[in-house]
């Protein structure tokens, strides 16, 4: 049986957490702050915390200081209404594995908590930056972590109007995908550096990952390669290597942001919006 | 969320309710192999409603495209139904909106397969 520890000072959010795992086998246990929650982890080992961030005496990123230097840390999500940068960022330097903002969707944090204890541990996110016009990190190649850092960047530019919001985080969800998968070959030991510049008019992305890069001419099974009639054509070229459906990515990212700009091995990655 | 789907037949076609995202993984592979289990069953007309779906990638947007040439292959028709906004850009941008059938009323949808 999974153990789930969930810290959090509003009764109300611990009760609703456990009526929604009432038919799952998990072992729930709660605490009402994070000097009460430092305590029980001490004492059992958890598969997951879930905290608040904000509460008495130990605030939810003091807690995840103090779990972090355990042998075998837990899974952890934090949930806040709280979702300025400098908590994201907190928390992600603090290894929480997803981010929550509160008031949440109940399916949805149902989801998440299945998915998460159904999962075995993910490698860290090492982050270099954390301030919030100017976030570094280093990411395993794996698919899971695509969805973390997404979801993390999306809450980065909140103030933005929603269109841009969307155009560049879809634009960096399928580069980060690209180096994920191509570049590291979904290998968990290797890792993307990742860096995310907000300047007053602009945003800029930089994606760096561990592969030898790649040239357009060989890219015959993507669709920036179709000729303007064809638009699946690079579909039948997927089909005969044994790829998965899909190549869009590129031609996706070169409509959504401004500026797309390869390094020469094509290995790295620029890509940049502009904000007026 | 995970995609979700669900099926119901209309006048003789398949309509896939789809709800949640169309990603990489998971939600992926719920598409391709309730396809699949479409086409297993013999039936080849298929509606997809795709008004409840939350988000998509260039992944998702080749599932669709690989399960219209599926069933393209096995004489069938395949088209698409509700469109979110976000869905229809990205099929714009990619230039694939002029590939699908694309249709936002069910009853005409149902109406406008071949009999």
């Amino acid at each position: 049986m999974k153990k789930l520890l969930i810290v959090d000072d509003d009764a109300a959010v611990v009760t609703l957490l456990k009526d929604l795992l009432k038919g799952d086998d998990v072992a729930i246990t709660s605490a009402s702050d994070g000097a009460d929650g430092w305590e029980k982890i001490q004492k059992e080992k958890f598969d997951l915390l879930i905290t608040d961030v904000w509460m008495p005496r130990m605030n939810g990123l003091e807690l995840l200081a103090k779990v972090r230097t355990l042998p075998e840390p837990p899974f952890i999500i934090v949930m806040s209404a709280d979702d300025t940068p400098e908590v994201l960022l907190n928390a992600a330097r603090q290894q929480a594995h997803q981010f929550v903002s509160k008031p949440f969707k109940a399916m949805e944090m149902l989801d998440l908590i299945r998915d998460t204890l159904s999962m075995p541990a993910p490698r860290p996110i090492e982050v270099i930056s954390a301030r919030p016009g100017w976030v570094e990190l280093l990411v395993p190649c794996e698919i899971r972590s695509v969805d973390r850092i997404h979801g993390m960047m999306m809450k980065l530019k909140a103030d933005l109007p929603e269109d841009v919001r969307e155009s560049v985080s879809q634009a960096f969800r399928e580069l980060l995908l690209n180096a994920i998968e191509w570049g590291g070959e979904l290998d968990a030991t290797r890792q993307v550096r990742i860096s995310y510049l907000r300047a007053r008019r602009m945003l800029l992305y930089r994606i760096t990952d561990p592969g030898k890069g790649f040239n357009f001419e060989g890219l015959q099974h993507a669709a920036v390669s179709n000729p303007p009639d064809d638009p699946i054509g690079h579909m039948k070229v997927r089909e005969e290597k044994g790829l998965r459906p899909g190549g869009l990515g590129i031609l996706m990212t070169m409509s959504l942001v401004d500026e797309l700009l390869y390094n020469e091995a094509q290995n790295e990655v620029v890509f940049i919006k502009y904000l007026d | 969320m995970s995609l979700k789907s669900s099926t119901r037949n209309v006048d003789g076609i398949t309509v896939l309710d789809l709800s949640g995202r169309i990603t990489l993984g998971e939600g992926s592979v719920v598409l391709r192999d309730t396809i699949r289990e479409i086409l297993g069953k013999g039936e080849k007309k298929i509606l997809l409603n795709l008004g409840d779906v939350t988000y998509i990638d260039s992944s998702g947007i080749g599932e669709l495209v690989s399960a219209f040439t599926a069933v393209r292959k096995e004489g069938g028709e395949l088209k698409l139904l509700n469109l979110t906004k976000k869905v229809h850009d990205l099929l714009q941008i990619t230039k694939l909106y002029t590939v699908f059938d694309v249709k936002d009323d069910e009853a005409a949808a149902i109406s406008s397969y071949t009999k």
